[in-house]
Order: structure tokens, then sequence, then C-alpha cells
């Protein structure tokens, strides 16, 4: 079979506004099959987006070869194109022809975009009287679209409402299960590749990382290693404020935690407080944790404090997480990091009588109290 | 689609798109494609009487939309991959789109221009298609060698609306040749715009002055152009 896309030792140099040159893309060779969607993931600057712009065409690489098979559509922007003072239904047609659609094939298409937009009532009045979220409905839904063989999207999944992305993910899925479609997806938001990628490549500085299954490949992004394969996750790294911040082991479920926060013995901190946050391992924020959640001011720690945050049951189900944090004294900041101390908690039982809950990771345990009123009884 | 096909159904959607957007929400509407020429050569034909010229208003009138088409599908044309830097920078379109999106408004502008011209010399003013179409693609020709070359030199970008102001002046759009400045000729625009303005008197095309020479300078632009935008703009995204 032939690859869509074929790369073949891609690099791509910039020069700077300063004349300062600079290797977006180093050496870069990998091949994109019909059929599969493919995640690209990294850190700003680790030239995702210089990939995904080679791959479409809109420039070329410094050294290297890059081969194409069918009909490629890049979204790389929502409402590519599109003008203010035009109306809806303009704007579908100047989107849909500048990423590469024919006239007639947008014809027979404008029913389905304008409903898959919600915004029939809308059809032909100029965009500018649109909402925000309208726009991005709008310049969404033409290129959900695109009739490509190849379709590149960077970081334009996931907008607009919970609703409106339910049906994004839903218009994607019915693209890759036609036959030999290959997807590119750019994103930040790692939920988003985790649903609707088998492959992903994670770039660092120019450099591909790693290449491969994808449950693996964000694993080994967030900084975890993957059940059974041993090694303790990485540490707290000391910051001149903070000495340590450790769990006590190990982590389980229902079982009890403590995480102690040792200040550093050479800094007497006057009125200082910490605010930590969690995160599940796709980094969509769970809860934040503070010794104090009033604001009000604290009394002075002698040198070489510790913190320490209790629980009875540990309230996470099994599964990796973040915590972050941002150190105070006297109210102002002087200490965070938003991915301070990665942890992973086993599988316990979080309710000690036992439950019948299927087994299930990444979430919270709560124990409301229940009751339940009789009509029979006044 | 082949890359020309795509390039020009872009094009005429943003053709279209400017059109629209120039006489959107204004109370005249088209009316304003037919006052501005109009309105124009009005005050050009008070101007050069007022300095003694006498040129006559129909033929100023052939000058102006003659002029106008250059300098539109040149300047707008040099500009154009600047200004749509966010489709440059995020689509595939080949980048000849841009600069033919303006040679497609200029020529929009031009039909309208002969329209009012025929209002006034007849059938006759017909004859003034054939300048104009030469100053068309000298505008396309040169607008996407600016369009190249903007987005490498930022200097050019400032200098180009300023080269155009300079070049209405260095053409005989509202003054005939002068004795004293004949080299005015050999700008490869006089000859178009002479030619129109001669030809409203005479109703015949009498080239006169180095006309071989601008035909084949607009023959040069117009092939290499597009070549260039083609071949050494590969990166202009990178550039912008």
């Amino acid at each position: 079979m032939k690859a869509r896309l074929h790369f073949t030792s891609v690099r791509k140099d910039y020069r700077k506004a300063n004349g300062e040159a600079c290797t977006a893309i180093h050496d870069f060779t990998s091949e994109w099959m019909p059929g599969e969607s493919i995640g690209l993931i990294g850190h700003n600057g680790a030239g995702k987006s210089t990939l995904l712009r080679l791959a479409a065409g809109i420039t070329s690489p410094s050294s290297g070869k890059i081969l194409r098979e069918g009909k490629l559509a890049s979204l790389l922007e929502v409402g590519t194109g599109f003008h203010p003072e035009l109306t809806g239904k303009e704007n579908i047609f100047l989107s849909g022809i500048a990423l590469g659609m024919e006239r007639s094939e947008i014809k027979a298409l404008i029913d389905p975009i304008v409903a898959f937009a919600g915004v029939e009532d809308f059809l032909h009045e100029p965009i500018k009287h649109y909402s925000s979220g309208m726009k991005i409905r709008l310049g969404f839904a033409v290129a959900a679209h695109l009739r490509a063989d190849i379709l590149l999207m960077d970081e334009v999944l996931g907008v607009g409402d919970v609703a409106f992305q339910q049906q994004s993910f839903a218009r994607m899925q019915t693209v890759l299960s036609e036959e030999g479609k290959t997807l590119v997806v750019v994103s930040h938001h790692l939920g988003t590749i985790r649903r609707l990628c088998q492959r992903t490549l994670w770039l660092d500085k120019g450099v591909l990382h790693r290449d491969g299954n994808t449950a693996d490949v964000l694993d080994a992004y967030s900084g975890f290693n993957t059940a059974g394969q041993g090694s303790p996750p990485r540490a707290f790294q000391q910051t001149p404020w903070i000495k340590s911040m450790q769990w006590s082991q190990p982590l389980v479920s229902g079982q009890p935690a403590t995480l102690t926060v040792e200040l550093n013995p050479a800094m007497p901190l006057e009125r200082a407080n910490i605010r930590l946050v969690l995160h599940n391992q796709n980094g969509e924020f769970l809860a934040p944790f503070s010794p104090t959640t009033s604001g009000t001011s604290l009394p002075s720690w002698p040198a070489g404090a510790h913190w320490k945050m209790h629980f009875d049951r540990l309230p996470l189900m099994q599964g990796n997480y973040f915590l972050g944090y941002k150190l105070f004294v006297c109210d102002l900041e002087k200490d965070g990091q938003a991915a301070a101390l990665p942890f992973a908690v086993q599988d316990g039982l979080y309710f000690p009588e036992g439950d019948s809950f299927a087994p299930r990771s990444n979430g919270l345990w709560l124990s409301p109290t229940w009751t339940m009123s009789d009509p029979t009884t006044p | 689609m082949n890359r020309i096909g795509h390039a020009w159904s872009v094009a005429q959607t943003l053709a279209y798109r400017d059109i629209k957007v120039r006489y959107a929400q204004t109370a005249l509407g088209a009316v304003w494609a037919i006052a501005q020429p109009l309105g124009m050569a009005a005050v050009l034909w008070i101007t050069s009487y007022g300095v003694g010229q006498k040129e006559s208003f129909p033929a100023l009138f052939a000058g102006w939309i003659v002029w106008s088409a250059f300098s539109f599908a040149g300047l707008q044309g040099g500009l154009s991959l600047v200004n749509n830097l966010s489709l440059v920078q995020k689509t595939p379109i080949p980048h000849l789109a841009y600069p033919l999106s303006k040679a497609l408004v200029a020529s929009f502008d031009a039909a309208v221009g002969l329209f009012v011209l025929l209002l006034f010399q007849g059938p006759s003013g017909m004859i003034v298609f054939i300048p104009l179409l030469w100053s068309l693609l000298l505008g396309f020709g040169f607008g996407t060698w600016m369009a190249l070359l903007t987005t490498r030199s930022k200097d050019l970008l400032s200098g180009l609306p300023f080269l155009f102001q300079m070049l209405f002046f260095l053409t005989p759009v509202w003054y005939s040749v002068p004795t004293h400045a004949s080299w005015i000729q050999w700008n490869p625009l006089s000859s178009p715009v002479i030619a129109a303005k001669q030809s409203i008197s005479t109703t015949l095309l009498e080239p006169t002055g180095p006309w071989a020479l601008s035909v084949a300078f607009t023959i040069v632009l117009f092939i290499t152009g597009p070549l260039a935008l083609r071949h050494f703009g590969k990166n202009s995204a990178d550039f912008l």
C-alpha cells in the first residue's frame, strides 16, 4: 500500500526576524498510511505546526522530500478566509473554495453545512452580526465537510460548546470510517488525541521523539510509565522555596494517604500559603487544595516547616495524576509549577464493604449521603 | 482540481469578495463604480484646461481608465500576498490566485469604465478595449512580480504606493508628452495611455513612440511574473 504522505529526511530552517537561523524540523522521516489517524503532540515550538504546513504544501522543506498521494485538505484555522462583511452563505463559498472545494461541491453540501453549524436563520446575514460561537461553528462545519483523502487539522477540534464538540467528534469519526482516509490532528488537548488517533507522534524541539500507539506515547508524554514497567514516577524537582513534596507510599484508592510539603530551611516564611491543583493525566483540572481556603492570612512559619495534607480514604480512582502548586508569601506569588508532582494511584477498595462498580480509572470516589422517602409514611 | 484551476476559482471568489465588500452597505452602491472614474476624469479635465492643455473629456476619461487598470492590478496585486496574510499562511492556495484576483477586480472596473465611455462615445469607443487590455496585462505582470518581491523586502512594501504615485505623474494621463521631456514616452505605460487617448480623437489605433518595446515588456512580465511566483515563492509564507 502506498503512503498518503511520505517524508524523507525532511529539514526546515527558518531565519528569525533578527537574522538568526533556526531549525524547526530536523531530519524527519515518516510514512502516513491510508486509514490511519495520527496525532501530533509536543510542547509549544516543538515543530508540530511547521510539520503540518510542510505536509499541506504551504511551505516547502529546506532539504529532504515530501511525497503526497491523493487529495489533501488542511484546516489550520477555523473560518479560513472568512470576511465579516459577507453573509454566512457567501462565506461558506469563500472558505470552501479557499480550502480546495469546487463550487458545485459546495452547492451540493450547503444544506448539511448549514444544518451542522445550526445557523439556518442567519444564512443571509453578514457574519459580523454572528456571535463568536456561531462563526466558529460555521467555520468548522465547512471544514468538516471537506472531501479529501488526507485531512490535516491544527488545534481546531474541540472548538465551540460541549454539544458542538460531541457533534464534531462524531463527524470526524464518520470521516474516519470511510475507507482509506488519513486524518492528522495537532492538539494540546490530549483527550482529543486519545479519542481520535490510533497512532501518535511526539515531537520535541523539531525532532521526532517517539512514534507509536497513542496510549503508549501519551503515557510517556505525561511523564508516566505504563503499568508494570517498574521504575517510579519522576520525583519532585527541588526549588529555592520548597525542598520536597512527596506522597506516602503506596498510594491506593480508599487507603490513607499523606502529602508532605517540606519548605526550604533557609527560608523562614512570613504568612506563607500554598495552593495545590490536581489534574488528570490529560492535564484536565480536577480539584484545588489549600490549607487555607478562606483567604485569611496565616501565621509565620519557622524555618524548615512541613505541611501535611491527609486523606483518611484517598478518593482518587486508579490512574495517573499531576499536582501543580503555587506558593504565596505575604499574598505574593513566589514559586509555582504547573506539573510539579506526577503520581500514580493503584486500584483499591474505596467503599470498605466493597462495591459492584465496573473497574474505572482517573475518576473520583465520592460518598454522598442517600435517603429514600416513603410516600406511605407521613 | 489542478493548481491553475484552483488558483482561478480562488481568484474569482476573492475578486467577488473585494467587489462585494467595497460596495456593501453604501447608500449609492454600484453608482460609485460609475461616479468615481467620471469624477476623476472631470478633475483631470478642469486642471488640464487650467494649464492650457486641450484634450477632450472622453480622451481624458479613456486615459484615466487605462491608467487605473494598470494601477489597481499592479499596486493591489503587488500588495495582495501581504494583505491576504492569513490565507497565505494557512492554506496551500497557489500564490498566483492573489494578484490574479486583483487583476480581475481591475478588469471589472475597466469594463464599467468602458461601458461609461461607450455612453458618450458610441460604438467607436470600443477601440479603447485594446489599450485597456494591454494595460491590464502589464499591471498583472508587474503585480505578480511585486507580490513576490514585497514578501522579501519590507522596504519595497512601503515604497510601492510611492512608486505608483510617481508613475502617475510620469505617465501622460492628463497631459501630452512634453517636448522637453520626451523620455516620458519610454515609460512602458505611456504607450497604452497615449494609444487610448489618440484612438478617441481619431477612432483608429495609430501606435506612436516606442510602443513595440512596451508590448514586448508587457509580454515578458505577463509570462515571467507567474513563473517567478511559482518558482521563487515556494517559501513566501515563511517571510510574511
